[in-house]
């Protein structure tokens, strides 16, 4: 059997999505390959639907739900596709921001 | 110091280049101050978005700085009675009293649950810190409140769909021939207000034709070509017989522009679905070349048909231009007279005027690119926006440009406001355009549709899956949260630079949500009808007082760079004085707070995000900044490593390179599709009835149709007849936000005009009724609100309407020559669900009077 590769993520909750969890920080090992969707799966299968709702919106991230990266927004990385590490340990940043205030 | 002065000595006469903040459009400024007084305010004549134009708002602004009356100290109510009139009682208190009372609140708030603090404020440049703060505290309850009740509701949603930016404007570098609906772009309002006040001038001095629609003879209009006088709440069914003559009577329309970039193509079942392909449920189309239907993509968009009927398998298939085309019919010039009270003839002449100054078929060539050229263009904005049908209402002017071919490309409609440096559409689901934006998170694009769910934020923007916001809501999410199955309300409400009680729905129901706040804080630098109902209020320093790094900006604001060629643009405000009193800037007291309430850390995450600061300056939440720190970071991010504090505080402004042709007209560089057949509204409709049924909430969701229609607002329907006039409500370019109602110079400036604070009439009407210029009358709606005012009569006024100007009728104002003259147009309005768009959020500000007159004119 091969083994996979694993990196450790480093996982930041801010905002709403904070009290769904129930916690503010927590790593994970998650496989070298995987994407920001599949960090995603792993934590609603972790805390249920509710948290999925709040990430997503049409098969995408969702408006108000900004993540990061190692410092980058994940949606100039490719969004849900966007690689979670180069093999070296991540950070992620999962922050629920309130509505957009344009407009009026 | 004094005796130097009274001697007459000049120790310091230096400018200082910041920004101006009496409207939202945040000029370049640069201000004189001499020996610490601030004394003059002029442009920056290189400097973006005014090149060194200031309209009668900045120049003025340094009666606002100084005003006598402004609130200089922490205040805390000492009287538990709220209401309109209502005496505060105010006591003086230190900013540590205050600062130890807000940390309490708000600490007591986020332990019962961080969902009950709600925001609000028009502040733009400190948005993004106050999303962070808000972000940090856990509550989705941040608004702009009153913004978002007239305005954009029938703009936002509908640029979003047609361009996947925020708004949509003309080119006025191209423009011949401009349809101005409801609206004074390019007459000092709206967005980047000075740089497109010279865009239009040129425009006219080249040669554009302007023709303004509007029941007013408004700024806009009086400098037109042409106005054209329209019954309120009818631009729809204009707009639909515009259509209707190009094209089933000229046969004038772009049918290349439609194939390829709309979905006029796309099947449609006799449900008013899209036919699919069962393989993978992509859009059919009928290709007209092989005589058989094909998905999307596999047909060459010039094969595909446009109009036909086709039976596949036993069902029928029409293209939605053939449903539109049909539909088209029922709007006869004749009829859409009847309604409009436009004559059909002007109807069709100006039909064939926007067909011929379209100039179908043609291209231009810009830096090696070859564009449709279609010089020609309508737009709209509040006038179009403030109905019970605004999303219709707006939809149906932006498929004008569409018919024409005249969407982001060189002539017409292009895209305008978050449509940032790095901002392009895309194709999404159905091959329809989506807002391809790295920075999609400053916007909730409404297409596709959002899912419909249990609203949890008090703006039951849930609701609402085709809108942009829905912040009409949101105090009727706090005064009825059984009737939305909302299981908590406010706790702590803090509110700046919003005066919601004048501008937002009818006062009495404003006030009776306000009272529902156990606590709120109001940070103003002057008294007025909102902050009548705060607990506590703190001095808010004025624009001149305060360090704010980014205020015009491409990623948030409208019309940076609108044209092409024209230089994307930052620009910040830099305290040029010192704060009046104990004034602070709003944003560090709620820095502070965070700290104290432990949320820096998430504050700082949160706002690397909202802000998208570059790795290298982010915020480490590990470390503390000062508020000069953060400024520097967040501006090199933006505007690089030369360009942080030290650069903004010389030079005020700086520029990053001049927009694109590829960034105006974006149309031939992707595929997404515009909707002119708004399949995508059925679903949505069918998940908000489902959804409001199940829960027993009680809502209206018959807007939600395919083609657009012209739909009556309830005053047209259900006024008694003697109730025989429309009031709208005027723009007056220098009377804007309240707080230029605390402005002695341009209150005076109102005064002096003669139009500002009386009632606007039609002349002839006014004979009818047997009142002369200047006789006292009274309004009085059908629910039995009255209203004393003096009239003004007019040929510039649409015969069964009335003008209310601006924000008058003031009752809480440090300008004695303002209190309580003129109508207060918000308090004719009715303010419940049933006035509601149930698409858009907005506030339908159609409102039917009878007049009386109370004494003659002296």
């Amino acid at each position: 059997m091969t083994l996979l590769p694993v990196v450790e993520v480093k996982i930041t909750f801010v905002g709403l999505i904070q009290r769904l969890v129930g916690r503010r920080e927590e790593a994970v090992l998650v496989p070298e390959e995987t994407t920001l969707g599949g960090l995603i799966e792993k934590l609603v299968a972790r805390y249920g639907q509710e948290l999925g709702e709040r990430l997503l919106e049409n098969g995408d991230l969702a408006a108000h739900a900004a993540v990061l990266i190692n410092g980058r927004n994940a949606m100039t990385q490719g969004g849900l596709q966007a690689k979670l590490s180069d093999g070296s340990e991540s950070q992620v940043e999962i922050v629920v921001l309130g509505p957009p205030l344009m407009g009026g | 110091m004094l005796d130097r002065q009274a001697a007459g000595e000049i120790w310091e006469d230096v400018w200082v280049p910041t920004a101006c903040d009496m409207c939202y459009n945040v000029c370049s400024i640069r201000v004189h101050r001499i020996n610490g007084v601030a004394v003059k305010i002029e442009g920056i004549p290189e400097a973006p978005p005014n090149y060194g134009k200031l309209c009668a708002k900045g120049n003025a602004a340094l009666m606002n700085l100084y005003n006598a009356h402004r609130v200089t100290s922490p205040l805390l109510r000492t009287n538990s009675q709220k209401g309109i009139g209502v005496d505060p009682k105010w006591k003086q208190i230190s900013w540590d009293e205050a600062m130890n009372l807000l940390v309490e609140k708000l600490r007591a708030a986020r332990l019962k649950d961080p969902r009950t603090l709600v925001a609000a404020t028009f502040d733009r440049s400190s948005y993004f810190l106050l999303r962070a703060f808000m972000a940090a505290f856990g509550s989705p309850n941040v608004t702009n409140t009153a913004a978002g009740f007239f305005c954009g509701n029938g703009v936002h949603p509908v640029a979003f769909t047609i361009t996947g930016s925020n708004d949509v404007h003309p080119d006025l570098g191209l423009c011949n021939y401009l349809l101005i609906f409801g609206s004074s772009h390019g007459f000092v309002a709206q967005q980047n207000a000075m740089g497109l006040a010279r865009e239009m001038a040129k425009a006219r001095m080249r040669g554009m034709k302007l023709i303004v629609v509007d029941p007013v003879c408004s700024h806009a209009a009086s400098k037109a070509d042409e106005w054209i006088p329209i019954r309120p709440g009818t631009d729809t069914a204009f707009a639909l017989s515009l259509m209707n003559v190009l094209v089933n009577e000229l046969g004038r329309y772009d049918a290349a522009y439609l194939k390829q970039y709309t979905n006029s193509t796309y099947l449609v079942r006799p449900d008013g679905h899209y036919l699919r392909d069962p393989k993978d449920g992509t859009p059919m189309v009928w290709d007209a070349l092989n005589g058989c239907a094909g998905a999307l993509g596999a047909v060459e968009f010039k094969d595909a048909a446009l109009e036909g009927i086709f039976q596949l398998e036993g069902v029928k298939a029409t293209p939605a231009f053939q449903l539109f085309k049909e539909h088209l019919l029922s709007y006869a010039p004749e009829k859409a007279a009847e309604i409009t009270t436009i004559p059909a003839t002007t109807i069709r002449r100006v039909a064939s005027e926007l067909a011929e100054a379209a100039r179908l078929g043609s291209t231009i060539n810009l830096e090696g690119h070859e564009f449709p050229f279609r010089p020609a263009a309508a737009c709209w904005y509040r006038g179009i926006s403030a109905h019970k049908h605004g999303m219709l209402n707006g939809m149906s002017i932006a498929h004008i440009n569409l018919l024409l071919g005249a969407v982001d490309v060189p002539g017409g409609l292009i895209n305008s406001a978050a449509a940032g440096p790095n901002w392009g559409p895309k194709e999404g689901r159905d091959g329809l355009l989506v807002a391809g934006n790295p920075y999609t998170n400053t916007h909730m694009s409404p297409v596709p549709p959002r899912k419909v769910k249990q609203p949890e934020s008090l703006e039951l923007v849930e609701l609402f899956p085709v809108s942009v916001y829905a912040r009409t809501m949101l105090w009727l999410g706090v005064l009825y949260p059984e009737k939305f199955g909302l299981t908590y309300g406010p706790e702590v409400f803090i509110q700046c630079r919003t005066n919601l009680m004048a501008t937002a729905g009818d006062p009495e129901v404003m006030g009776e949500a306000l009272k529902r706040v156990p606590f709120m804080v109001s940070f103003a630098d002057h008294h007025n009808e909102t902050t009548e109902f705060a607990d506590l209020l703190l001095p808010d320093s004025h624009a001149l007082e305060r360090l704010v790094p980014v205020v015009f900006n491409p990623y948030i604001h409208y019309n940076n760079a609108p044209l092409p060629d024209d230089d994307w643009c930052f620009n910040f405000q830099q305290p040029v004085v010192k704060p009046m009193g104990q004034a602070r800037y709003w944003m560090e007291v709620l820095l502070e707070a965070a700290e104290r309430l432990d949320l820096l850390p998430d504050l700082y995450t949160a706002f690397n995000a909202a802000a998208h600061l570059e790795v290298d300056v982010r915020l480490d939440p590990s470390r503390k900044y000062t508020w000069e720190e953060i400024c520097d970071r967040w501006l090199k991010s933006y505007c690089g490593e030369e360009h942080g504090l030290n650069y903004f505080q010389e030079h005020g402004y700086c520029k990053l390179g001049k927009r694109t042709v590829e960034q105006s007209y974006p149309r031939i560089f992707h595929k997404g599709r515009i909707p002119l057949y708004l399949e995508h509204f059925i679903g949505a409709g069918e998940d908000v009835k489902q959804f409001t049924e199940k829960h027993n909430i009680p809502w209206d969701t018959a807007d939600y149709i395919p083609l657009t229609e012209w739909r009556p607002c309830p005053a047209q329907t259900e006024s008694p007849a003697e109730y025989d006039l429309f009031v709208v409500n005027q723009k007056v370019p220098f009377l804007t936000l309240t707080i230029t109602g605390e402005n002695p110079w341009l209150v005076e400036l109102a005064h002096r005009s003669g139009k500002v604070f009386n009632v606007g009439m039609n002349a002839a009407t006014g004979r009818g009724k047997g009142i002369v210029e200047g006789d006292e009358i009274e309004l009085e709606t059908p629910s039995g609100k009255k209203f004393r005012a003096i009239a003004r009569l007019t040929e510039g006024i649409h015969p069964e309407c009335l003008a209310v100007p601006a924000i008058l009728g003031r009752w809480v104002t440090s300008n004695d020559s303002a209190r309580g003259k003129g109508v207060h147009f918000n308090s004719l309005l009715e303010y419940n669900v049933d006035r509601l768009d149930t698409l858009s959020s907005a506030l339908d500000a159609c409102v039917k009077v009878k007049v009386r007159r109370v004494s003659r004119a002296h």
